[in-house]
């Protein structure tokens, strides 16, 4: 659905992406996770064809980003945090004039997606708030049935209500959808997205399956009976070893139950317990974000 | 698409065009009244307000153009599926609905409430719609699409018109090869070049800007458009020239015109009491602290009868023959206007010819060589009508709607005239007593134009063309006598002789011994 290879974009003299590879692949959901100014707005910005990529090549519904036309654009719904969108027409007013654009226009779905919403149809779109010029981005991109959804930054600044119903609103229509979204807030896209993309300062960090990431990350605890010194070379897939006393921490990022105690009593002598514990998503992307800017990732 | 994104626009900014309509009516109802009868409160109105509406009319393409902005990534029709064609269309078609289309129906409704027929109207109308399109509507639409918001597109419209006026200042005004067209009869061709150049480089640049969003580069592409425009401000008048030959209603001459030296005239003598062209024309006759003027006496010969020989432009040059032919070039000389009459023969003129003081200094009583290159038009008398003196009311066929009326002093008879289209480039007036036939010096005005188009270069409030000429008729202290005085203006009329250009050429007069100190006036 979507291909991203080696891309590369320049503002003036900042690399704002540095070959950037990834793919989304057809009815996957793929949260491009990332902090402020990792890259997420720009690559996709360039998957909409809003931006020209400097180097390298992206591709959308098997076209390239450069040459996306309104035909392809009926088939993409785009939903961003600092859309703008005319202040001056109604929501009922901008609907109308958006319908004539998609031939796969669902006018019943609207209806529902504005009443699942709560969109005041007679308002002003400068007169909603935040949260209400979300949920109308939203409304003006499921009613005709995108086969590919992109949402940058969808939750920014929505209180807990408003982000519940949109992502309500959001997954009772998302069906066979292919749906790529940017988010710094790794709360968020959970229970969303099945595939995850970190990216850091322009980079690809990693590309993985949701539930295999989860599967391959623990931070681990060990008691030994003694207080030691951290080994000179640690495995590579321990990150953020630390330790306090007699108690060593780390985070296993290729976690296997079988090869874990082998490998910390390989290191240390006198192992008294080993509790490894899953990890949260925002726990996975602070470290690995840390330990890449630390040179150790 | 077109229509749909039209009538969106439409909906968002119809208040504003009711408002722009509003201005233009008002200020058409003004300009209607004062054509009509004399009216200083409106005339200074006007006069202060006068390029309102056009500028209304700028923030209202602005305005429809940035509905849908360009410059930026984050609105939202970047992501709909539209067209740029469509987009294109949607904002030309608001402009030709809201903007032009308006001001051509305007045109046409102040030429018919002035009494104009339909087909004398819709030409000079629907030219100068054109003109409006491309040489306003087209550029305000390029300063729209290059910006995001009112204040860039304020800031860009200070930046570009301090652009040019620094251009004006630092290089037209310094250089010798600039403007040499300004304020003739051809200066409508730098005036096409120049719409011809904003209309490709506008297209160019709307469509660079709608299909690649290329700011920065659209930018560039304006800027280096605009510069290829002011560069026209040194088109050659030789080529200019060549063209409006081209264009003459009978290329070359018709017959053979000669212009000879002829010292037998003897100096030229400051004129004395009638002087039918005011005394402004005479400014030309007097030295400054920096020139001298002399005054080359010259015969015309072959000026047909009744015909107005006009002096587009007449190019110095002086060699002093004792340095071994070194020359220099004097400029340009001073207006020459020659009409016969029918009593004369071969007309006898004085051409001025204003020299550096210093130069005249060094040379004025030597010998040197002469050498004059003209640019001639020659005018016919295309038409001769009459109007009475005093409250006439008339349709001219060439001078349009004339009227007349005698001024607060009581010393003028004052004509306004109003025609849809180019007025002609030369009339002349004069005064006749109907019962005794008696006339008044007749006066000559000549602004050439000579334009195939109306309303070119001219920014004005619609399709009509004014002009206002006074002929005098006595002075407040009484020290002139004039054949028809003011007692006799109820049984007098003007009379209008209407001149049209007939060929354009080019001539030289070459003087091979001359001593400039001889022909200074008396």
């Amino acid at each position: 659905m979507i291909r991203v290879a080696d891309l590369w974009k320049t503002f003036g003299r900042y690399d704002a992406l540095r070959g950037l590879s990834f793919e989304v692949p057809e009815g996957s959901a793929l949260a491009l996770i990332g902090a402020n100014g990792a890259g997420k707005t720009t690559t996709i910005k360039i998957l909409m064809n809003i931006f020209k990529p400097s180097r390298g090549m992206a591709t959308v519904l098997g076209v390239d980003s450069r040459a996306i036309s309104p035909r392809e654009l009926t088939q993409i719904g785009y939903v961003s945090e600092n859309q703008e969108m005319p202040g001056r027409l109604t929501v009922d007013e901008y609907l109308d004039y958006l319908r004539p654009f998609y031939p796969r226009w669902d006018k019943g779905l609207e209806t529902l997606i504005r009443h699942q919403l709560f969109l005041p149809p007679d308002r002003k779109i400068s007169d909603l708030s935040h949260g209400m010029r979300m949920k109308m981005a939203l409304a003006c991109a499921l009613p005709y049935r995108p086969r590919l959804l992109i949402l940058d930054e969808p939750f920014s600044g929505l209180d807990p209500l408003v982000r519940d119903e949109f992502m309500e609103g959001l997954l009772q229509q998302a069906g066979e959808m292919t749906i790529l979204m940017s988010s710094h807030d790794l709360g968020e896209i959970d229970g969303v997205a099945t595939h995850v993309t970190l990216l850091d300062q322009g980079r690809l960090l990693f590309e993985e399956r949701m539930d295999e990431l989860m599967d391959r990350f623990r931070e681990v605890r060990v008691t030994l009976e003694r207080e030691q010194r951290v080994p000179e070379r640690p495995p590579k897939s321990w990150l953020q070893l630390r330790t306090a006393g007699n108690v060593l921490t780390f985070v296993d990022t290729q976690f296997s139950e079988e090869d874990l105690g082998d490998q910390v009593r390989g290191l240390f002598d006198g192992v008294r317990t080993i509790d490894a514990q899953p990890m949260t998503l925002r726990f996975i992307f602070t470290t690995l974000a840390r330990s890449a800017r630390n040179g150790s990732g | 698409m077109v229509w749909h994104i039209f009538k969106k626009d439409w909906k968002l900014l119809w208040r504003y065009v009711m408002l722009v309509w509003a201005v233009h009516v008002s200020f058409g109802w003004m300009q209607f009244v004062m054509d009509s009868s004399e009216n200083r409160t409106l005339e200074r109105i006007l006069d202060a307000f006068g390029p309102l509406p056009l500028l209304a009319c700028a923030f209202l393409l602005v305005a429809v153009v940035h509905q849908d902005v360009i410059p930026g990534d984050r609105q939202d029709w970047l992501i709909r599926p539209l067209k740029s064609w469509d987009l294109v269309a949607a904002k030309l078609l608001f402009a030709l609905l809201t903007v032009n289309g308006p001001i051509l129906a305007g045109d046409v409704l102040q030429g018919l409430a002035h009494g104009f027929s339909f087909s004398a109207v819709v030409g000079p109308a629907s030219s100068r719609a054109i003109f409006l399109l491309i040489g306003f509507t087209f550029p305000v639409l390029v300063l729209g699409v290059l910006t995001k918001s009112f204040v860039e597109a304020v800031i860009g419209a200070i930046v570009y018109a301090l652009g040019v006026s620094l251009f004006q200042q630092l290089v037209l005004s310094r250089s010798p090869n600039a403007l040499q067209l300004r304020w003739s009869g051809v200066s409508w061709v730098p005036g096409l070049v120049v719409l011809v150049i904003a209309g490709l480089g506008a297209g160019v640049v709307l469509w660079q800007q709608y299909r690649q969003r290329t700011t920065l580069f659209s930018r560039g592409l304006a800027v280096g458009v605009v510069a290829l425009c002011l560069l026209t401000q040194f088109l050659p008048w030789q080529a200019a020239y060549a063209v409006q030959q081209w264009l003459s209603p009978s290329r070359g001459m018709p017959s053979p015109i000669y212009i000879r030296f002829d010292p037998r005239l003897g100096k030229f003598h400051d004129p004395s009491g009638i002087n039918p062209e005011g005394s402004d024309r005479r400014s030309h006759l007097f030295n400054d602290e920096a020139t001298v003027t002399i005054h080359v006496p010259m015969r015309i010969e072959g000026l047909p009868e009744g015909a107005v020989l006009n002096a587009d432009r007449s190019e110095v040059r002086l060699i002093d023959n004792t340095t071994k032919g070194e020359g220099g070039e004097l400029g340009l000389g001073d207006p020459l206007l020659v009409r016969k009459k029918d009593s004369d023969n071969d007309a006898p003129v004085y051409h001025s010819l204003k020299i550096r003081r210093d130069v005249y200094d060094r040379i004025k009583n030597q010998a040197v060589r002469l050498e004059i290159n003209y640019s001639l038009t020659l005018m016919r008398l295309a038409d001769s009508e009459t109007l009475p003196a005093i409250g006439g009311h008339r349709h001219l066929a060439l001078a349009g709607s004339c009227t007349t009326m005698v001024d607060e002093t009581e010393t003028l008879v004052e004509v306004h005239c109003l025609k849809s289209g180019n007025l002609p480039s030369c009339l002349s007036a004069s005064l006749e007593h109907t019962l005794s036939g008696r006339k008044n010096p007749e006066a000559l005005f000549c602004e050439p134009d000579y334009s195939p188009f109306f309303g070119f270069a001219d920014y004005g409030p619609d399709a009509l063309s004014r002009r206002g000429v006074t002929l005098r008729f006595r002075y407040a202290d009484g020290s002139v006598q004039y054949p028809v005085s003011g007692q006799q203006l109820g049984d007098s009329q003007v009379r209008f002789r209407i001149y049209s250009p007939q060929a354009h050429f080019k001539t030289n007069l070459v003087i091979p011994q001359i001593t400039l100190g001889n022909w200074q006036a008396q």
